[in-house]
């Protein structure tokens, strides 16, 4: 009786080390993918904000219907088949076989027409396919068509827009809830949320999607195969860089965006990749008021242009000339949209010119109040050089310092500077909104409706209409011309140049996807 | 002594309620925006107005802090702006780090600085007085992100002892708790050592020059008897008072230690919801700040009694 109680002790005893050692080998086998983006996630309704850090995170979990490849054209990605008939006017959609969701309910067209219905209702581009649309209807449960009153060559590249507000794909129920109020954050991508570990200011975590198919395309931008290459993805909120970077060299993470540059040597020592994505990172924009003096006054403005040097604020944003260059294009350097048209009152600085203007202009010496936030080198440094600048130009300048929160909220402010109001600023915006005539928020010429400074041109709405209208490469980009000429002749914004950002990640880490936006699909991890 | 106890925690009520409205006040009259912060940046000004009346941002103050008032005597601190998330949870997700990381400190700066002061005092004017006196000041001194880094380099990127960043909880065992706390805690301990090193010697000093120390010593009482027994009881007054209002210090205030060291404290939580004016998170987080300052002092108050009889009369 001993002995058997003793045996059955013993098989316990190995049964338990065995299991247990199924879950350390199970434990071991989790490839765990740490990051470290700029910024946090606090919501991640992809239609409420333009924030990148929710936008990025997004597309890890909804997947979309078409993706912008390299060339900034749109390729099927949820879309299996499609058509386009020769009037135009209709378009017919097939999903892709076997995608479900996280829930493990299949995507039908119904859901795609529901999120497609709550995108129209957010997004701009997403609104004017909208103003021509004539029916959105399902054909079946895996298809669905879209007709037009009118033919509208952007429908595609709506459909896989990139930013300002992509068009992902939810659960009919989800696509119901009002925008901001999601409460569930259920898609089809190739990983999805873990709730439960998702702290704001703290970190975001998302696990594969193991019922998830890829595309058979290799990756290319945001299109082609999202393979999820990880088991798990954990995105942590570090505050201060060097913390990042030192983490990263000591392997407590394996992935940094936006490396800081002073830290290059020391991550080639240690092995650390640092890499520029080649696509563009992000340009200086310098908004003017257009609707209160001085900068109500073209000459003026133009002035301005000819105060700039984009080398010397390049140069105190970021030193090093790898990361920055100096660009002439407002849809930026390396875009297809590239074009130096009327460019040259700020590709050369001429304080003489600049003064000639002002007098021209009979500027009488009205405060320029400038906002600018001393938290962060863009602002700051960025801020110290155009303000230097143009003084020397013979603007009266009144240095308004503040921090970043507040020129957000003041720049909404259209009244006189009494009043709160401001003249300039700078600031920046990602390559990927700006290298598009549809996400660049400056060129529009709107009034009202316009982006903060508000220029107000009939002749820039039109061109702006034409690009919109086009229906070929070619004739977008010659409407994309043209909308530079007039923008930059009327001073909508003054572009400072362009910059990368450099990525560093582990040695162990590879199949980093050097697109637009930073997605972590394909990325694998050596144990 | 039960009167004491209650008067003191009743005097807590109007304290929190000027908190309350103070910070309310302060954080809503300060320049910037959380609707425009939410939008981003390429939100337009309908966008931004559209969220900032979904927030009740665009009613009038005193309505909006009648709102937030009568939610807080119902023991309902909001709900985060940007996250949509209850502010008590948020709270709840960085009290233990910011908890573990005081506790650890203050019983290090203890450690060090008791008997660093004591020493000091009792050999006042030696080499070891000045080389105290030295350390002390440099604690003071050097600034707590430049010993932040310098031990990362060393401990963590040199030698691989400690990790760099990151906090690991009590859940996952009080060794791991304390290996990824070490280092912060070291780093806030030489600062917080250095003033309570002060103090003990300051305060060891005018006790050593007492009649009933020379009494002791005439006597023949050992010098370990003299500071051990007659001295360091007569020292607790004025030490546990500084290392209460370091401990409070430590809990509301230590974001650079935090940001140094990737820890998900209240230190962070504050500053964050400061930038981003997520306004009930910095009301939830000062009143929590308030009542921890609070209810530390009134710890220090009555432990006066364990050092000084008087009081307990």
């Amino acid at each position: 009786m001993k002995m058997k109680m003793k045996m059955k002790h013993w098989r316990n005893f190995a049964l338990g080390a065995a299991l247990a050692m199924t879950a350390v080998q199970a434990a071991q086998a989790e490839s765990v993918l740490k990051i470290r983006d700029s910024g946090d996630i606090v919501q991640i309704d992809p239609l409420f904000s333009t924030a990148y850090p929710a936008r990025d995170m997004a597309y890890l979990i909804w997947d979309t219907l078409f993706s912008m490849d390299g060339d900034l054209v749109p390729q099927p990605q949820m879309v299996g088949d499609y058509s386009i008939s020769d009037d135009k006017l209709v378009y017919e959609f097939t999903l892709r076989d076997a995608q479900v969701f996280h829930d493990g309910a299949p995507v039908t067209s119904v859901d795609v027409i529901a999120s497609i219905n709550r995108w129209f209702k957010k997004d701009s581009l997403g609104g004017e396919i909208q103003k021509r649309l004539a029916s959105l209807e399902a054909i079946n449960e895996n298809s669905f068509r879209i007709t037009l009153t009118e033919p509208f060559g952007q429908v595609l590249n709506g459909l896989g827009r990139m930013t300002a507000y992509p068009l992902f794909i939810m659960p009919e129920r989800i696509a119901n809830t009002p925008i901001g109020e999601l409460t569930e954050w259920v898609g089809s991508g190739p990983f999805q949320l873990v709730e439960d570990e998702w702290i704001p200011g703290v970190k975001f975590v998302v696990e594969k999607n193991d019922a998830y198919v890829p595309r058979t395309e290799a990756a290319d931008n945001l299109a082609g195969g999202k393979t999820p290459g990880v088991d798990r993805i954990e995105r942590i909120v570090f505050p201060d860089n060097v913390s990042a970077a030192n983490a990263l060299i000591a392997g407590e993470i394996d992935y940094m965006s936006a490396a800081p540059t002073e830290f290059f040597s020391l991550m080639a020592d240690a092995g650390i990749v640092t890499k520029q994505l080649p696509l563009p990172g992000a340009s200086v924009q310098i908004v003017l008021n257009h609707t209160i003096p001085p900068f109500d006054n073209i000459k003026i403005r133009q002035a301005f242009q000819y105060a700039i040097n984009q080398t010397e604020i390049l140069t105190a944003l970021y030193g090093d000339a790898d990361v920055w260059q100096t660009c002439p294009a407002i849809f930026m350097c390396g875009s297809p949209y590239e074009t130096d048209v009327n460019s040259e009152r700020y590709m050369n600085q001429d304080f003489k010119k600049a003064r000639a203007l002002l007098e021209e202009a009979g500027y009488d010496g009205t405060e320029v109040a400038y906002m600018h936030p001393t938290n962060g080198r863009l602002w700051n440094e960025g801020g110290t050089v155009i303000i230097a600048a143009l003084r020397e130009a013979g603007f009266n300048v009144r240095d308004d310092v503040m921090e970043s929160s507040t020129l957000f909220s003041r720049r909404n402010n259209k009244g006189p500077v009494s009043e709160g109001g401001w003249n300039a600023f700078h600031t920046a915006f990602n390559g990927d909104a700006m290298q598009d005539p549809l996400t660049n928020p400056y060129v529009t010429g709107a009034c009202e409706d316009a982006f903060v400074g508000w220029p107000c041109d009939d002749q820039l709405q039109a061109n702006w209409q034409e690009f919109l209208a086009a229906s070929s490469a070619e004739e977008r980009k010659a409407a994309s011309v043209k909308i530079q000429d007039r923008a930059n002749e009327i001073v909508t914004f003054i572009t400072g140049g362009q910059f990368g950002y450099t990525s560093a990640w582990s040695p162990k880490v590879s199949g980093v996807v050097e697109g637009n936006v930073l997605v972590y699909w394909n990325i694998t991890k050596e144990d | 002594m039960l009167k004491f106890v209650l008067e003191r925690s009743l005097s807590v009520i109007p304290v929190m309620l000027t908190v309350l409205f103070v910070v309310f006040i302060i954080v809503h009259i300060g320049p910037g925006d959380p609707a425009a912060l939410m939008a981003g940046p390429n939100a337009n000004g309908e966008q931004i107005e559209a969220i900032r009346q979904k927030l009740n941002l665009d009613k009038p103050l005193m309505e909006q802090f009648w709102i937030y008032f009568s939610d807080v005597i119902r023991f309902d601190l909001g709900r985060s702006v940007f996250s949509d998330r209850p502010v008590s949870w948020l709270i709840l997700q960085r009290v233990e780090p910011t908890l573990v990381l005081a506790i650890t400190t203050t019983l290090l700066s203890v450690l060090i600085a008791v008997p660093a002061g004591v020493i000091a005092a009792w050999r006042a004017g030696s080499f070891v007085d000045r080389a105290l006196s030295a350390a002390s000041v440099a604690g003071f001194s050097i600034p707590i992100f430049v010993v932040g880094y310098a031990l990362v380099q060393v401990f963590s990127i040199n030698l691989r002892w400690f990790p760099v960043q990151g906090y690991k909880p009590l859940s996952e065992g009080i060794w791991a708790c304390l290996h990824s706390i070490f280092l912060p805690s070291i780093a806030l301990a030489l600062l917080f050592s250095a003033l309570v090193a002060k103090i003990a010697r300051a305060s060891m000093l005018e006790v050593l020059a007492e009649d009933y120390i020379r009494t002791a010593r005439a006597k023949g009482a050992s010098e370990m008897r003299v500071l051990g027994v007659h001295s360091l009881k007569n020292i607790g007054v004025p030490v546990v008072t500084v290392i209460g209002t370091s401990f409070a210090a430590l809990i509301s205030g230590v974001v650079i230690t935090e940001s140094v060291f990737n820890i998900p404290g209240m230190g962070r939580l504050t500053v964050d919801a400061v930038l981003n004016r997520d306004y009930p998170v910095v009301q939830g987080v000062m009143l929590v700040f308030a009542g921890v300052l609070i209810g530390v002092n009134l710890i220090v108050d009555l432990s006066y009694a364990l050092f000084d009889p008087r009081v307990r009369q």
